[in-house]
Parts: structure tokens; sequence; C-alpha cells
């Protein structure tokens, strides 16, 4: 141990944590309410809980196709917008695409019935025909969970879909670097749900910080202190901490089909899944595809989601990876380059070559 | 400063100062302050002996170290024992949150390895939020080699069934109280809004449009036919 360890260094040291902290409790008491999703949109249409918004261009789209923007059921879409510099959703719209957003909402007690079918054959498929009645087949943004629904709806209706990203999406979920996977596995989920109804929020909350306990539980909040003399870093904290505790209950039938389903008996991998009573088969989707990952991802690990690659029948598929983690794609100061990628490949009218497995430059 | 490295002195600094400041005023009534400042300088002198006695070549062995740590993890199944004996909880519940706890301290002994070694390594931390840093990095590190294997994943999955268990069991007496008293029980309540879906599902079509997108594609949105078996209504999907 250095000299720097004394003991009167020990306690400058102290002394100066306790101004820091005296400090950042200052600021934080002078910043006013953060605010989360400020891209403008408007409300196309409501189905139940269900909002579909379309984002308002500030610019001239390019005239392609709709983008539908699938978000995962477990978190709110708000961190693809958490705040103007860090907005997946203003980056795809730079890149003159004509963004929408399918919002689940918030399930309550009258949803605990409510399906994996629901959700993609109902919600999904209602808002797609909203949009592609207009202008004919759209493409398709799944994000996370919500790109395994994605796949599932593409599956079944692929003329529907004339192109699709995937990002941070699970396929297979019994890689080995999985952690979700492997605790799900010993857990009673009838049991749970029959008790439940619908999963809470919170429940999942805890299970996501319990991944990394000591980082996420201590060590991320000593860190504040770090920034405490800086307000907009303060406030991008403030953001981070509204979006991760904002967390949906989870309808209990489409929790139960989604664990026991995919995170225990991998059929989206295995090529078992059914849905609406009507086998899955990722052979059928053919549309052109390009599967975004994060390399460092602790919840979809690479191998998760690259699983895609093998499984796909699409005329084109390409990978791109993103040299960051799992929330680090939308928020971090790198994650700029993906709408721009997406936006690029779009743009280019997907890959053009018969199944082809080509891997884009990473970030 | 005293360079001799008694590790079990320093750990019960440890705990000495973190009760000190935790506790608030004293017993007699005066505010726990000094004590906290009185434990806070034992304590550094213990953390400034570790420099002392790496930098005299004799520092405390990891092993030692985990040793004396290991106490923690001791302390943390003591708090469980005591837990578990409450009258009435099921016998898997107990045996489930032992089982955990004693997951739970083979993580902590771990941890203490790992800090250990770091504390008296080449790359010792120089300052308390150094230090911290480390403590945490040696955490996480335990933790994801636990977290990973079969022994883990099934405690932590055999607890969790176990607490829905009891959670499910208080509900059936709840529920058999309502019962005398004319409530509704959830299972009737669930049927309810069970019910309400299914309606909600057989009229399918978009509803409470806002923003008309177009008054062609309102009109050819899809929407459930009018003789549509109960069945089919139940899943409306992309088939019709």
């Amino acid at each position: 141990m250095t000299a720097r360890a004394a003991p009167d260094a020990l306690a400058r040291e102290v002394a100066e944590f306790q101004r820091r902290l005296a400090r950042s409790a200052a600021t934080l008491a002078a910043l006013p309410p953060v605010t989360l999703a400020t891209a403008p949109r408007e409300v196309v249409y409501r189905d139940g809980k269900v909002t579909l918004y379309h984002y308002t261009p500030a610019a001239p789209t390019h005239g392609g196709p709709p983008l539908l923007i699938v978000f995962s059921l477990v978190n709110r879409p708000t961190v693809l917008d958490l705040q103007p510099d860090r907005s997946l959703i203003r980056g795809l719209m730079a890149a003159g695409l004509d963004v929408y957003l399918l919002d689940w909402g918030y399930p309550d007690r009258g949803d605990r019935h409510t399906t994996l079918a629901d959700y993609t054959t109902g919600y999904l498929h209602r808002a797609v025909a909203q949009l592609g009645e207009r202008r004919g087949p759209i493409d398709v943004l799944g994000v996370c969970q919500g790109g395994t629904l994605a796949l599932l709806y593409a599956s079944l209706e692929p003329a529907r879909i004339r192109r699709l990203v995937t990002m941070v999406t699970p396929v297979d979920f019994h890689t080995p670097d999985n952690l979700l996977s492997k605790w799900a596995q010993g857990v009673d989920v009838d049991r749970l749900v029959d008790t439940f109804g619908n999963v809470p929020g919170e429940l999942l909350n805890a299970v996501f910080v319990s991944l990394m306990p000591f980082r996420l539980t201590l060590q991320k909040y000593l860190a504040l202190i770090d920034g405490a003399d800086d307000p907009r870093q303060l406030e991008n904290f403030l953001r981070m901490e509204q979006w991760i505790y904002d967390s949906p209950d989870q309808a209990g039938a489409a929790f139960r089909e989604f664990v026991t389903g995919y995170f225990q008996e991998n059929r989206l991998a295995r090529g078992t899944a059914v849905l609406d009573g009507r086998p899955v088969d990722l052979g059928r989707v053919t549309m052109p595809l390009l599967n975004v990952y994060a390399t460092e991802d602790h919840l979809v690990p690479p191998a998760a989601a690259r699983a895609l690659a093998g499984l796909v029948g699409s005329r084109g598929y390409e990978e791109y990876p993103f040299a960051g983690g799992h929330i680090g794609i939308y928020v971090s100061s790198r994650a700029h380059v993906v709408p721009a990628a997406i936006g690029a490949w779009l743009q280019k009218g997907g890959a053009s070559q018969p199944k082809a497995r080509a891997r884009r430059g990473a970030a | 400063m005293n360079s001799t490295v008694d590790i079990g002195a320093w750990h019960e600094q440890w705990r000495t100062l973190l009760a000190a400041l935790s506790s608030g005023p004293s017993a007699h009534g005066t505010p726990g302050l000094k004590d906290a400042g009185d434990a806070f300088e034992r304590f550094a002198a213990g953390f400034a002996a570790f420099g002392a006695g790496r930098e005299a070549g004799r520092p405390p062995a990891p092993d030692e170290v985990a040793r004396a740590w290991a106490g923690f993890a001791e302390q943390c199944i003591g708090r469980v024992r005591p837990a578990t004996a409450l009258p009435g909880m099921p016998a898997p519940l107990v045996a489930a949150l032992e089982e955990f706890a004693r997951v739970q301290a083979a993580i902590a002994a771990d941890i203490a390895q790992r800090f250990a070694a770091r504390l008296t390594g080449p790359a010792a931390p120089g300052s308390l939020r150094a230090a911290f840093d480390a403590w945490i990095d040696c955490a996480e590190g335990a933790f994801r080699t636990a977290a990973h294997t079969d022994g883990f994943a099934l405690a932590q999955a055999r607890l969790l069934n176990e607490l829905v268990a009891l959670r499910a069991r208080q509900q059936v007496q709840l529920e058999r109280v309502s019962r005398l008293a004319g409530l509704p029980t959830r299972a009737e309540v669930d049927a309810l809004y069970d019910a309400v879906r299914s309606l909600r599902a057989a009229l399918a079509a978009p509803v409470s449009p806002v923003t008309p997108v177009a008054p062609a594609v309102r009109a050819r949105a899809p929407r459930p036919r009018a003789r549509k078996t109960a069945a089919a209504a139940k899943r409306p999907g992309p088939r019709a």
C-alpha cells in the first residue's frame, strides 16, 4: 500500500467524498424533472392498451415503406428516445426513415390471460395491417424480446414484411453464457403465474439487477458522486433510473408461454414453437434480414442472437455487431452508429444476395 | 504506524466502524459521531498496516484474510437461522433459505479470497475509493463464477418456488375468509376478466382511432366475421 493509505490521507479522502456528496445533493435538488421520449410523435390508433405512434419527421423521408418498431414487453420503449442526443428513434428519422412505434402499454389484471398470440397475431398484426394496407409490405425493427415477437409474426405472415431488422434479439436461449436462461430452468413458472396472475415488473427488475448485483446496487450509485458537479450528467443518470424502474407487469399467460416455451424449452431454435395453433417455421422468414447484436451483451449473449443465421430462410441475411452492451446499444455515446447502419441497410434495399451471410463491419 | 498486520483485528475494526456509523445516538444520549470518528481512526490505521506489511515483505496471505472474512459469512447464516425458526414456516422454505444462505456464504468467502489477493498484490489500491472498486470487481467475479453453476441456479429457483408456494397458501386462506364475507374470489374475478378479454378479441378491429391513417385503410382493416365461432374469436389473427 502506498503512503496515501495513511490515516490522514484516508480521512481527507472521506472528507472530500462528503463534500462532493453534499454538492451533488444540492445539484440534484436544483434539477428540473427529467423527461423521456420527447421526439415529436402522434397517435395513429389505439387498440386496447396498445398504442401505435408515428414520429413526425423533421425532414422529408426517403419515401420507403414505414418502419415499425416492435419493442420488448419487459421494459418501456422510452429507452429508444431517452434524450435528444441519445435516441435511436431520432437517429432512424435522421436516416430518412418513416418511423412508427408499437407501444404495448401497461398490462393490468385484465391482461392476465393475454397470450403471445394475442400480442403477435392480434395487436402486432393489426398494427401491421394499419400501415401495410396503405403502403404495402412494411419494414419491421424488432428490439430485444420484440425481435422474437417480430420473428414469430414474420414466420406466419412473411408477405406482410418487406425487410426485417432484429436488434439484440434472443433466438437460441440455451447458449452456455445465457445466465437468465440457466436461472429460469428450475423455476416453477406455472405456479408463479397461477399465484401472481400477472408477473410483477418489480420481480423482473430484481432479477435483472441480480445479474450484476454489486455493480448495479452499490457501485453505480457511488459513482454518481463523480458527476456531482455536472447537472447534465446527473440528468442522464436520472433518465436511465426512471427508465430502468418503469417496468410494466407481465401478462401472465404470455409470460408463462415465453419462459416455458423459449427460456426453458428453447422452442424457437429447435423449431418446435407453436403460435395460435400454427407451427412457427423460421425458414418462412424469407425477407432480407439485418441482425444487430451487441458484443458485450450480458442479457442476450451474441451467440443467442447470431443463432438466427442458421434458422431463417432469408434472401439476404446480414449481421451488424455493435461493440457494447445490451443497453449501451441504445444510449451509449457510440450508439449513434446503430440507427445510421440500419438506415443505410434499409435504403440500399436490404441484402440482395440470396442467403447471403455477410457480416458488416463492427461499430 | 504499526506495521504488524493483524487481519483479525482489522476485520473487527471494520465491524466497529460500520456499527458506529449505523448506530445513531449512543445509549447515554450523546451523538454517535465521536464513536464513529474513533472507529474510523482505528480502521484507517489497520488499512494502512496492509501497505506497511507489504512494503516490509510481510503481507498477510490471502487465505489468512479469507479466514477472517469468513466470519461475515457465518454471521449471514446466523441471521438466517433465527428467521427460519419462526413458528409455522414451512419446512421446505426453511430448507431453501438455508441452502441459499450456504451458496451466498460460499460466494462471500470467494470474494474475501479475491479481495485479499488484490489488497496484498502488486496492484493494491491506494485509496478507499480504489479499494471499494477493487472489492466490487472481486465481488462480481466471485458472483459470476457461482451464478453460472447448476447449484446456484437450483438453490435460487428452489427458494423462489417455495416463496411463491407460501404466497399461494396465504391466498387460499384469504379467499376462504373472503367467501365467508360474500366477496368474490380471485378466480371469479379473473373469469370475468377472461370473458372481457374474449369479447375484446372478438371485436378484433382497431378501436379508438385518434388520427385516421386514411379512410381506405380503416375501411379495410381486419374485422371479425359476423358469424365467427367463439373459438375463432378467442384467437383473432391474420388468418382472416
